[in-house]
């Protein structure tokens, strides 16, 4: 197992470099002017030379590499940055440096993302343990239906009837913002919907699947009662699958959660990587790719490594 | 089981470690939403509505707009013009303090006007900077030096092109950054018209009469900063010497102003809060001891966010059910239509009126407010004699953009496509948004007019039904460039295409690209007609008119009529405001009745959402220069 962690800290550094071309030649060719207000304005051709001059944005390779060695701390280490892991200054929000947007929005992120998967984890498992004990009655057609449409309905619709109904109407809870975990509720209950209902779909066909093998009987004949047969030996084996997709979906849980940062006003880093782009914003899109394949690549890792802790047969 | 139980307890563990303990504070006393986050609190760099809004709570301006739109006094209590209008003396008040209770002197109106000119700086409002005397030399020098000392290289070829002596581009070359930066101040000291004379007063020398400058020392840009943060901030960079500042500076508990606000909290994308400052000159007249900004981006949270009372003030409703919210506010004031035209003979305020009425029943508001902005809504017409693919350009004859502009019924638009009922408009300059300036009324719309200056053009029916000119070809299609994104351009594309269509009889299409994509084909000139829209700066036409200059940077249509140029010229070095305005006029005459380089649609609104007689101290002027000093709310 520490063979697969070395392993994967190696490789992790390799993967990020290839994302980091990928994504500035990208970035570099979206047409646009990143100094530029939306609303059209444009200062004197003199001014936007100065401005390109001042972010050494007029020479794309020297602009490459000074900001590979500032982002990796190579540059810190030679002693030509004030500090490691420098991602820059925003372009579009000059008074801030990438480091300090995303230091204030992933907090927010990843408690968001967290928060969603948790209850997901909750309802999709009881929905789904529901189904596969009693497949094909009208308890397990129900979860059935409700898993559909967390699929289906997208989140801003979710998000929407969610502050109607709960803090318009009710006032049970704050319209949007953050701060506490009043503000969580909303947002992560409408993020953990599709979620939700994809782990009812894995677990209830990972019971049905499993109830029917030969250790359950035997665990049955031992006159083990049915919860601890079910949830006990069962759960532990339909789980699997489950584990494996949590993975990735804690990742774009925490990161893919712009939709629902913009409707529930959740001052997190999804919604920055859907302006950085539209503003042409390279550093500030840089630094979030950067943080997010970081976040992918070790929440692979996590699993991989809990993935064996729960199932002792997969070694590592 | 508990293997299952532990990776949930694991995440419930970590959603505690991470939602931060926040520092909540009480609810401000006005409380506004912004669809963005501010962008820059570094006033010589603000270019944004919002920003520049906010540079009135955090910096006082040497003058100020009122409400009614017109320039009064602030940080300066007096000033003297020159006869000839070159010379602007201002006078500052006596005890003007900065919020950490530094005296606020003539020599920080300098360095803040120093700041926006330099090239370091690059900001985008240094244009308005370049009337001031030597200015514009200033910073061609300083660019010049900048390049020299970046590309010593350069030094032949600048000598050549007679950017400097030979000795001055040793001298630049050889000395280090500190003696560059001198020689910059020094240089600055000898070239630009900005002199603090004492403490208390500023004198300024302008290249020409600029009738409005009064109007630009209103403006955000021109807000002074604290030279002691600055400086701390500043450093120079290794051999070019080009002047960098640490952005941090205008963070909470650094930034330091003279507004009647100071900053305590800015949480990025978040919120935005401002205190009162109590050494500002005038706080005993500022009604409200704080104010804070949130970030609502989704435009109907926010309104949810007003209507759960959590927020006081929208400044800019988008909603796309904002039309039917227009339509209630009408169905509200149809009901009280004979109160409310009553009281408005006695001369009360209609937020007042609306206040003392009854409260709105279903299907009625009366928080939703349509205000004219300082601003038009209009489409370019490519003026090149050649399309960006090679193309001749038949729109390069006037005459063709005269048909197209006679076949736009503006007030089907107005009622039936953006269902805001905008003021419709024929000139580019709003119509009584500057005293004293009486924009031309532009054509109206006459389809027959329209068809004949088509046939004149040479563009007539042939047998076939299609257009052609002599040679028999037929007129191209008409592709109407649009930014998508939001759904106005695109149904106002629409609703022209089918005018067109329906009206000329030529073949027409519509073009929809995201944003930065339609910037970069409007700049390179690849469109024929395209979406557009300017908000002006300062109150005077040339905020509009410049735009329209054979060289100015926005002119993207590649327009150029020496006659039009010729009248701005005029305008720009006539001392006589009478006859400014006239040659001003006579100008936008040739703009909108005869070359038509734009296609104006209509004076943009901006609509507001706050409960009248609630929240007051907003200005309904075009100008709509909102200062959070006047903000206040009602019990």
């Amino acid at each position: 197992m520490l063979g697969l962690i070395a392993r994967r800290l190696i490789q992790l550094p390799v993967i990020i470099f290839v994302v980091y071309t990928v994504t500035f030649v990208l970035a570099w060719l979206v047409p646009g002017n990143p100094l530029e207000s939306p609303d059209g304005r444009r200062p004197d051709q003199a001014v936007v030379d100065a401005m390109l001059a001042q972010y050494k944005l007029d020479d794309p390779v020297a602009f490459y590499f000074d900001y590979l060695g500032k982002a990796t701390g190579i540059s810190y280490v030679f002693g030509d940055a004030p500090y490691p892991f420098d991602l820059g200054p925003s372009l579009s929000h000059s008074d801030w440096t990438v480091n300090e947007i995303l230091a204030a929005g992933l907090p927010a992120s990843i408690s968001l993302g967290l928060a969603a998967i948790l209850i997901a984890l909750v309802l999709g498992l009881l929905a789904g343990v529901i189904g596969g004990l009693k497949p094909n009655t009208p308890l397990d057609a129900g979860t059935q239906v409700l898993a559909v449409v967390g699929i289906s309905l997208p989140t801003f619709v979710i998000g929407a009837i969610l502050l109607i109904l709960f803090a318009v109407k009710l006032r049970l809870f704050p319209i949007g913002g953050w701060g506490d975990l009043q503000h969580l509720v909303l947002p992560a209950f409408a993020l953990s919907l599709p979620f939700a209902a994809y782990i009812a779909r894995l677990t209830r066909f990972g019971m049905i699947d499993e109830m029917r093998k030969d250790y359950i009987r035997t665990a049955r004949a031992k006159g083990l009662p049915e919860h601890r047969v079910a949830l006990g030996h069962a759960l532990r084996n339909a789980f699997l699958p489950v584990l494996s997709y949590l993975g990735p979906a804690t990742a774009i849980a925490m990161t893919g959660s712009f939709v629902v940062e913009k409707v529930f006003a959740v001052p997190g880093i999804g919604r920055n990587f859907v302006d950085a782009v539209m503003a042409k914003d390279i550093t500030l899109i840089m630094g979030v790719v950067l943080v997010y394949s970081t976040l992918l690549v070790l929440f692979n890792l996590i699993v991989d490594v809990l993935y064996s802790w729960i199932d002792p047969r997969i070694s590592l | 089981m508990l293997k299952i139980l532990l990776p949930i307890l694991i995440l419930a563990g970590l959603i505690g470690l991470v939602v931060s303990l926040d520092d909540e504070r009480p609810r401000a006393d006005v409380v506004l939403v912004h669809g963005t986050d501010l962008f820059t609190l570094d006033p010589q760099k603000m270019s944004y509505l919002h920003d520049l809004r906010a540079s009135r709570a955090i910096y006082e301006t040497l003058a100020t707009i009122r409400p009614d739109g017109s320039v009064g006094p602030a940080a300066a209590e007096s000033w003297e013009i020159s006869e000839d209008g070159t010379r602007y003396v201002f006078h500052l008040r006596d005890g003007l303090k900065f919020s950490n209770g530094d005296p606020v002197t003539a020599e920080d109106f300098k360095y803040a006007w120093r700041r926006a000119i330099l090239p370091d700086t690059a900001a985008t409002y240094s244009s308005l900077f370049m009337d001031i005397a030597g200015a514009e030399a200033f910073f061609e020098w300083r660019s010049d030096l900048l390049a020299l000392r970046t590309d010593p290289d350069l030094r032949d070829e600048m000598v050549a092109d007679g950017a400097f002596s030979p000795v001055d581009a040793d001298a630049i070359l050889a000395e280090d950054e500190k003696a560059s930066h001198r020689r910059t101040l020094e240089r600055f000291d000898a070239m630009v018209g900005i002199d603090a004379i004492d403490d208390r007063t500023l004198v300024v020398d302008l290249e020409r009469p600029l009738l409005y400058f009064l109007d630009l020392a209103a403006f955000g840009t021109f807000s002074p900063v604290h030279r002691p943060t600055l400086e701390a901030a500043t450093t120079l960079e290794p051999d070019s010497g080009r002047i960098k500042e640490d952005r941090g500076w205008t963070k909470p508990g650094r930034l330091v102003g003279n507004g009647p606000f100071e900053l305590t909290r800015w949480r990025y994308q978040r919120d935005c809060r401002f205190e009162r400052n109590s050494h500002y000159w005038n706080t005993a007249n500022v009604p409200s001891d704080s104010i804070e900004a949130i970030v609502i981006e989704d435009p109907n949270t926010a309104i949810m966010a007003f209507e759960a009372g959590e927020a006081d003030w929208l400044p800019d409703v988008l909603a796309d059910f904002r039309a039917d919210m227009i339509e209630q506010r009408i169905a509200y004031e149809t009901r009280h239509r004979t109160a409310i035209d009553a009281a408005i003979e006695t001369g009360r305020e209609i937020d007042e009126i609306l206040a003392s009425l009854p409260a709105p029943s279903s299907g009625e508001r009366r928080n939703i407010h349509s205000v004219d902005a300082f601003g038009t809504d209009f489409f370019h017409v490519n003026c090149r004699e050649l399309l960006a693919n090679g193309d001749r350009n038949p729109f390069a004859d006037p005459r063709v953009r005269r048909a197209i502009a006679l076949t736009i019924d503006k007030q089907a638009l107005v009622e039936r496509v953006t269902r805001l009922n905008e003021r419709t408009s024929g000139s580019f300059v709003p119509a009584g948004s500057i005293p004293g300036y009486q924009p031309p009324a532009g054509l109206p719309f006459d389809p027959e007019r329209g068809r004949a200056q088509l046939d004149a053009a040479g563009w007539k029916l042939a047998s076939d039904g299609v257009r052609r000119n002599a040679d028999g070809e037929p007129f191209p299609t008409l592709e109407i460039l649009f930014s998508t994104g939001s759904p106005r351009y695109k149904d106002l594309s629409l609703a022209l295409r089918d005018m067109w269509r329906r009206e000329l009889g030529i073949p027409c299409e519509i073009g929809g690209r995201p944003g930065n994509e339609y910037r970069a084909q409007l700049e390179n000139g690849n469109f024929m007609v395209a979406r557009g829209g300017w908000y002006g700066d300062y109150g005077d036409p040339t905020t509009f008119l410049d735009l329209n200059r054979t060289d100015d940077g926005n002119n993207h249509r590649g327009y150029s009529n020496p006659a039009y140029d010729d009248l701005l010229e005029r305008a720009a070095i006539e001392p006589d405001p009478e006859r400014r305005m006239r040659l001003l006029e006579e100008a936008e005459v040739i703009l909108v009745e005869q070359d038509l380089p734009i296609l104006p649609i209509c004076t943009y609104v901006t609509l507001y959402m706050y409960e009248p007689g609630r929240l007051t101290g907003l200005t309904k002027h075009p100008r709509l220069d909102q200062n959070p000093a006047r903000w206040a709310i009602r019990p």
